[in-house]
């Protein structure tokens, strides 16, 4: 186990260069500066910024250097400051992380408890009126536009009938809330980004789901299950199951990067502190060491999320852990 | 025992076992035979309603297990019924043993009393020459050879004494080494149990080696059945001599292998009087219009043949 | 043929008219301002209401379909260009080129796609064509791993065999036999991708830097919806729809292909 860990750390090397050599690219090789779109399209950037942003990138050096360089200070999380207001970048990026992360996570256990159930009882009523309807359902789920969702869902739920708030986590009188208000009222606040950013993955698990239980149905030892006197019950949610489940491990570390980046438009949408927001905000402003920075970190996140699918894999299915 | 009555099993628009009968009695080995295709898979399955509904459904007949006809219990009495009186070996060990359950989770499961579930799964292991791993709680079956995992599909199926074991070509997917250990635990068992087999193959030789009445299907039905001594030496139904002729060392050394010319028809055409007429040596004008019944030749040996008397 | 490449193709059919017709279809000019008729409801002379700048709220959305479509599919067939290329090269010529190629499609799947759209697009102008390429150049890496998968399982054909025995160019082999009997699976991906693209642009119009205004698309016809939020359910309400029912369209049509004609 611990050799199987350390492979797959060691093979993230590569990847983690080619991450930084991307990133490096769009800076770079994409016609304009940065130091450019700087003073063109934000007046509050001095000249005094422009000198910074130049010596940043080291922009005079041959490009392997800068390279180099920008390597050497992409190693201890130097991603420089922030144009709009000079905060170390990652100082912003490491306050905003908690809120993407929480959403989530949150929306990754609704799509487990509701996908997974879904997935199965479709599975053993294969082609039944109700497998019919959940694939009606599914196919919905694929097609529904996240901004269209979460702007009706704002519009019906928060501003005709003001069931929710719709906007950020927390309400202006947080502070005076006792500790248990405090958790309402934030859970008030996430019930919605956190359904939206949960229905396009709900789809995608569910359909997984269901063709998985299906294909596991068919096998031999499911009927040698039943040969063995089990009752209906236990053939499915014992034998079936967890042959079924082990792969929804690494669908979920797959859909780390979809989740992610879809931050972007719901807490947009819903004013969100988290790490979209703080993306969408820097590309708007030109903020080029945020971008490049969160760019860097979303991309570190989504290694760690295959990495700890693939971890978590090994040890739940008894077939690698030998190899 | 075991009683097989007009079995009549569909699978979606073709009919793969078209009226079928069959006996197992106490403590005897019956030998079901036939290439593969010709439904004999299906009848061992339906022996204890393990067809996958989704794709097969049992038309007609009566499935008797001592006295009553399992068709027509409800899934408690199936599931009281199946590895407690009726048990199943299948073909593939690797396939049919779950993956990410241990060896001994899958046969605890098989036990009927939970109780010292411990000491009796080694009790078992032992007893089908699994020593080795009789201690170990943690095996999976992908760690062991086909012929373990084999051997622990058999300790599953006598895990809880059960009166009747179907053998679905138990041996077919390991290597031949392996082979003859298997069948010789077999038959081993059957002593020492006193069970009742039903024992499927499409190698002749084999069943001949074990059992003690042969029944020769083709096409979906039994064309020749008896006692063992009656088919070896007095085969009357053409397909069931060309089986015989096919094995290479049985009769004859010297004379020449031959294999029966022709394939197995297909369900969904198959020929209108005699099934195995248009592979038949022996053929006359009549077998192309009607499919003979079965009749008694001797005994309690019986050929679907319309030839079947002057064909010795 | 079966129900979902059916109701499929009539989806993708439709809108293709719709977007091919526009001018025809579309009662008023898309640009045209009625500061008399500012955020009226759905009515005979406008059908699906007026903008805040009293546009008429359906023709903006024909001329919107012409632009979610062409960028869509021009941005699908970027993606499926660089796709096939790539992928058949890792396939064919295996060994560096691909460990280097397959390196290649890992590093850029660890990317958030939207992340990445949006760091280019802040580096350039957001204009339609700009649009199209970052979103092609972005997602070709499904195809490529189809592609080099499908190219590693014919290579070995006889086919292939005989035409190397007489001499033919790999460039021949690739384009004239390799590429062609992979495309089953491409065509699955490419129809869906078009789904996916077109929910891309749609976003990026909606969050302000995608298609921008006065040029309509049905992403930023949404973003002025949400500030209009509470007033003008139509601004809401009739260009998501349109979203929808489009990236249904493509879906069902991709998906009826996969399982009624590859059989997977």
């Amino acid at each position: 186990m611990v050799k199987y860990i350390f492979r797959r750390l060691i093979s993230l090397i590569p990847l983690l260069f080619g991450i930084t050599i991307i990133t490096f690219m769009v800076i770079h090789l994409v016609p304009g500066k940065p130091t450019d779109m700087e003073t063109q399209f934000n007046p509050k950037v001095s000249l005094e910024a422009r000198d910074r942003i130049a010596r940043l990138y080291g922009l005079d050096k041959p490009l392997h250097v800068q390279y180099a360089d920008w390597l050497k200070r992409m190693a201890s999380f130097d991603f420089g400051v922030s144009f709009v207001d000079s905060r170390p970048v990652i100082e912003k990026i490491r306050e905003r992380i908690p809120v993407t992360l929480g959403i989530n996570l949150a929306s990754i256990i609704l799509i487990l408890l509701i996908g997974v159930p879904i997935g199965i009882s479709s599975a053993v009523r294969e082609n039944s009126f109700y497998d019919r309807s959940m694939t009606v359902f599914v196919f919905i789920g694929f097609a529904m536009p996240t901004i269209w969702l979460s702007l009706i869902l704002m519009d019906l739920i928060g501003v005709q009938w003001g069931i929710l708030p719709v906007s950020g986590i927390k309400s202006l009188e947080f502070e005076r809330f006792s500790f248990l208000e405090k958790i309402i009222d934030v859970s008030r606040h996430l019930v919605l980004p956190v359904f939206v950013s949960a229905f396009a993955g709900l789809a995608g698990i569910s359909r997984y789901m269901r063709s998985n239980m299906v294909q596991v149905l068919r096998q031999n030892y499911i009927r040698t299950a039943r040969a063995k006197g089990l009752s209906e019950k236990e053939v499915v949610y014992k034998h079936a199951l967890k042959n079924a489940l082990l792969p929804i491990v690494t669908i979920l570390g797959l859909s780390v990067p979809g989740l992610i980046g879809g931050s972007v438009i719901f807490e947009s949408i819903f004013s969100i502190p988290g790490m979209g927001r703080l993306f969408y905000e820097s590309v708007m402003a030109r903020d080029y060491p945020v971008i490049m920075g969160v760019l860097v970190i979303g991309a570190a996140l989504t290694l760690m999320g295959n990495l700890l699918a693939d971890i978590s894999y090994a040890a739940v299915d008894p077939r690698i852990k030998l190899e | 025992m075991l009683k097989i009555e007009g079995l009549r099993v569909k699978y979606g628009a073709d009919e793969v076992v078209r009226g079928v009968d069959l006996a197992v009695k106490k403590g005897e080995c019956v030998g079901l035979v036939g290439e593969s295709g010709c439904g004999k898979t299906t009848v061992g399955l339906s022996a204890a309603r393990l067809i996958d509904a989704r794709k097969g459904k049992i038309v007609s007949g009566k499935i008797l297990f001592e006295g009553r006809d399992i068709l027509e219990f409800d899934a408690e009495g199936l599931r009281k019924l199946r590895g407690r009186r009726i048990s199943y070996v299948f073909q593939e060990p690797f396939s049919s043993l779950n993956p990410v359950f241990t060896v001994h989770e899958q046969l605890k499961e098989a036990l009927r009393e939970k109780g010292k579930a411990q000491e009796a799964i080694s009790e078992i292991l032992k007893s089908v020459g699994l020593e080795k791993i009789s201690g170990k709680k943690n095996i999976y079956p992908h760690e062991l050879s086909g012929g373990m995992q084999q051997r622990v599909m058999i300790a599953m199926a006598i895990a809880s004494r059960p009166d009747l074991v179907i053998l679905d070509e138990p041996t077919t997917a390991l290597d031949v080494s392996v082979q003859n250990q298997i069948l010789e635990l077999i038959a081993e068992l059957k002593e020492k149990m006193n069970l009742s087999i039903l024992f499927i193959s499409h190698d002749l030789r084999i069943v001949f080696s074990m059992a003690d009445r042969i029944n020769v299907m083709y096409a979906g039905r039994i064309v020749e059945s008896g006692p063992k001594k009656d088919i070896v030496s007095q085969p009357r139904h053409p397909y069931t001599k060309g089986l015989i002729g096919s094995i290479p060392s049985l009769k004859n050394r010297k004379k020449r292998f031959e294999a029966i010319e022709g394939k197995t028809p297909l369900f969904s055409d198959l020929p209108k009087g005699c099934k195995f007429y248009p592979r038949c040596k022996f053929r006359i004008e009549k077998c192309e219009d009607e499919e003979p019944a079965i009749e008694n030749i001797s005994g309690d040996h019986f050929a679907r043949c319309v030839r079947a008397k002057e064909l010795v | 043929m079966n129900k979902l490449i059916l109701s499929g193709a009539a989806i993708v059919i439709f809108f293709a008219i719709v977007a091919l017709f526009a001018p025809l279809l579309s009662p008023y000019d898309p640009g045209e301002i009625d500061i008399e008729n500012i955020l009226t409801g759905p009515s005979p002379e406008h059908l699906l209401g007026t903008d805040s700048l009293g546009r008429d709220l359906f023709s903006r959305m024909v001329y919107g379909t012409r632009i979610s479509l062409l960028v869509g599919l021009i941005a699908v067939g970027i993606s499926a260009l660089i796709g096939v290329i790539l992928g058949s090269l890792a396939g064919y010529y295996g060994r560096w080129v691909d460990t280097l190629i397959m390196r290649f499609v890992d590093v850029m799947l660890c990317f958030p796609a939207f992340f990445l759209i949006l760091a280019v697009i802040a580096l350039l102008e957001p204009s339609i064509i700009n649009i199209m390429i970052i979103i092609g150049v972005t997602s070709w890496m499904g195809v490529a791993r189809l592609i080099r998968a499908e190219i590693l399982s014919l290579k070995e054909r006889d086919f292939i065999y005989a035409e190397k025995a007489i001499g033919a160019s790999d460039l021949r082999i690739i384009s004239r036999h390799l590429i062609p009997n992979a495309m089953g699976p491409v065509l699955v991906s490419v129809t869906l991708g078009v789904a996916a693209a077109i929910l891309v642009e749609s976003s990026l119009s909606f969050l302000g830097i995608g298609v921008q205004p006065p040029t309509p698309s049905w992403g930023n016809i949404l973003s002025e919806g949400k500030s209009v939020m509470g007033a003008a359910w139509w601004m809401l309400f009739f260009p998501g729809l349109a979203i929808f029912i489009t990236v249904l369209g493509y879906n069902l049509l991709g998906e009826g292909i996969r399982e009624n004609i590859l059989k997977t």
